[in-house]
């Protein structure tokens, strides 16, 4: 039996390859005759068109012909959150200013961490070193020269999830040597005003080192 | 009774895709898209995800990296290919072998786009390529540098050769704007058909709000979300105004009057997506995709003169 998934993978591959095809040979009919130019952007239209609305009324992904999920899903009162915390050396935990992550965003490290959670938690002690390390660098050099790796330049493009910054070079906890990384799970009810879960509200999930 | 049917639908397919149109709005639609992409992928540093430890791929199927082309550690070949799309990009960009650039283009911003997010998802749709991707390979296949670009020297036109008709300059920016309609039509569909008509409720809407305020306590942008949250007539506006603009906005395709109401609309959606659940959607430059330029540069040209050209 065939790996469906792996299968769906292929099919996706060659219809943006047709995709691609067509239009070449539409754009290769521009030296031919007006009906013939004609006929092969019409079948390019009607194959883009055609795919790009099964895709989305599918509700199935075959990027780049997306089905677009915007905010689609039904939220209960009671959800959950993962929350990062750096660790220093003293021991003691200070929250993550994500943009010492970039080039990684916090809304992909939290996918990532809770598909590793559920399927594969080991991983989290492979790329953890890599991460504090990471972050590490990005608190030194926000200390050394006032910006962290993800402040980029002044009009790039900003990422999907908005956040404030948290570190500065004069916050208080400089010099802040992140020697670990702690992941929290915490559940919020959207129907009572947000508040920063306590200590003993959160579970803790990953730990690097672990304890 | 079906002939008249079919009459009726081919002759609106018509209308919609192959009506005459202006070759500066085409030219127009080519800059916007090429000015985009690069701007996207200058802002991130795309390659070095290439070169995550291993542990981040472990839930990466191998058909899904032969589907985009995407071998883990290779920073540098990807750093290549960054470069090689910013050169092709910019080709579109002003004009000059557009069709074989525009291709090019697609091609390696179809590779990097799920780089982007190292693979998490395979539809990285909030990452500024996915209507990029589409629209290049639209944009290659169409008459996009016969306005505004730069004229690189030719052998001299043939007197018979005859101007292009103006249906070219049509269904290529149709298109474009069918990717981006999509973006709310699929948006009301899926929140239809994941969560039926009970997401659009004021209550959901209000915990839609205050989502980012409760997983982020303490890093809030405005605490816009929970205003409206706690606010019984900004939640039942805000579910009734999400059912109609992401349904109605289909419309601009055919009706300038949609256009003129739903184009501003969807600048005020994500406007008020942003100060509520803190989410920039990088793709909304594209609804200039929408702007009749052609009208627009007539308007400047005109107004020396005084007299105004009709229609807009």
């Amino acid at each position: 039996m065939p790996d469906l998934r792996a299968v769906a993978d292929l099919v996706r591959l060659v219809v943006f390859l047709a995709f691609m095809l067509l239009a070449l040979r539409a754009a290769r009919a521009m030296r031919g005759s007006g009906p013939e130019r004609r006929k092969a952007v019409g079948v390019f239209v009607a194959f883009t068109v055609l795919v790009s609305m099964a895709v989305g009324v599918a509700q199935h992904a075959a990027w780049p012909f997306s089905h677009w999920p915007m905010d689609n899903k039904y939220f209960e009162a009671e959800t959950t959150g993962l929350l990062p915390f750096v660790v220093d050396a003293g021991g003691e935990e200070h929250e993550l200013d994500f943009r010492a992550l970039y080039p990684l965003t916090w809304m992909d490290l939290y996918d990532w961490l809770s598909q590793t959670r559920q399927g594969h938690p080991e991983a989290f002690a492979d790329v953890a070193p890599w991460l504090v390390r990471r972050i590490a660098e990005a608190r030194r050099q926000l200390e050394r020269t006032g910006r962290m790796p993800g402040d980029r330049w002044a009009l790039a493009a900003p990422v999907p999830l908005v956040v404030p910054p948290l570190w500065t070079p004069d916050d208080g906890l400089s010099p802040l040597a992140v020697t670990g990384l702690r992941i929290y799970e915490f559940t919020t009810n959207l129907d009572e005003p947000p508040s920063v879960p306590a200590p003993g509200q959160r579970t803790l999930i990953f730990e690097y080192p672990a304890q | 009774m079906r002939d008249r049917l079919w009459d009726r639908l081919r002759h609106s397919w018509h209308e919609i895709w192959f009506a005459p149109g202006e070759s500066t709005n085409l030219a127009a639609a080519r800059i916007i898209v090429a000015a985009h992409a690069i701007w996207v992928l200058v802002s991130w540093d795309i390659a070095s995800l290439s070169g995550l430890p291993d542990g981040f791929w472990w839930n990466v199927r191998q058909t899904t990296q032969w589907r985009f082309f995407i071998f883990p550690g290779h920073p540098g070949v990807e750093r290549l290919a960054e470069g090689v799309a910013l050169l092709a990009l910019l080709a579109v960009l002003v004009g000059v072998w557009t069709r074989g650039s525009a291709l090019i283009a697609a091609a390696l911003l179809y590779h990097l786009g799920p780089l982007q997010a190292f693979l998490v998802h395979n539809d990285p749709h909030n990452r500024g390529f996915t209507i990029a991707v589409l629209s290049l390979v639209v944009l290659s296949a169409s008459r996009c540098a016969d306005a505004w670009c730069v004229r690189v020297r030719r052998g001299p036109a043939s007197p018979s050769e005859a101007p292009p008709p103006q249906w070219e300059y049509t269904w290529p920016l149709r298109l474009m704007q069918l990717f981006v309609a999509q973006v709310y039509l699929f948006g009301f569909w899926g929140k239809l058909s994941e969560s039926g008509l009970a997401w659009f409720t004021p209550e959901q809407l209000g915990r839609h709000a205050v989502i980012f305020e409760h997983r982020l306590p303490g890093r809030s942008l405005t605490h816009l979300g929970s205003v409206v949250a706690d606010s019984t007539l900004l939640t039942t506006l805000g579910a009734v105004a999400v059912f109609v603009f992401e349904l109605g906005f289909i419309a601009t395709l055919w009706s300038r009057a949609a256009r003129r109401i739903m184009v501003p609309a969807a600048v005020g959606f994500h406007i008020g997506i942003l100060l509520t659940m803190q989410i920039f959607y990088v793709g909304v430059f594209h609804l200039l995709l929408f702007v009749n330029w052609s009208w627009l540069a007539g308007v400047l040209r005109e107004r020396r003169s005084g007299a105004l050209p009709a229609g807009t």
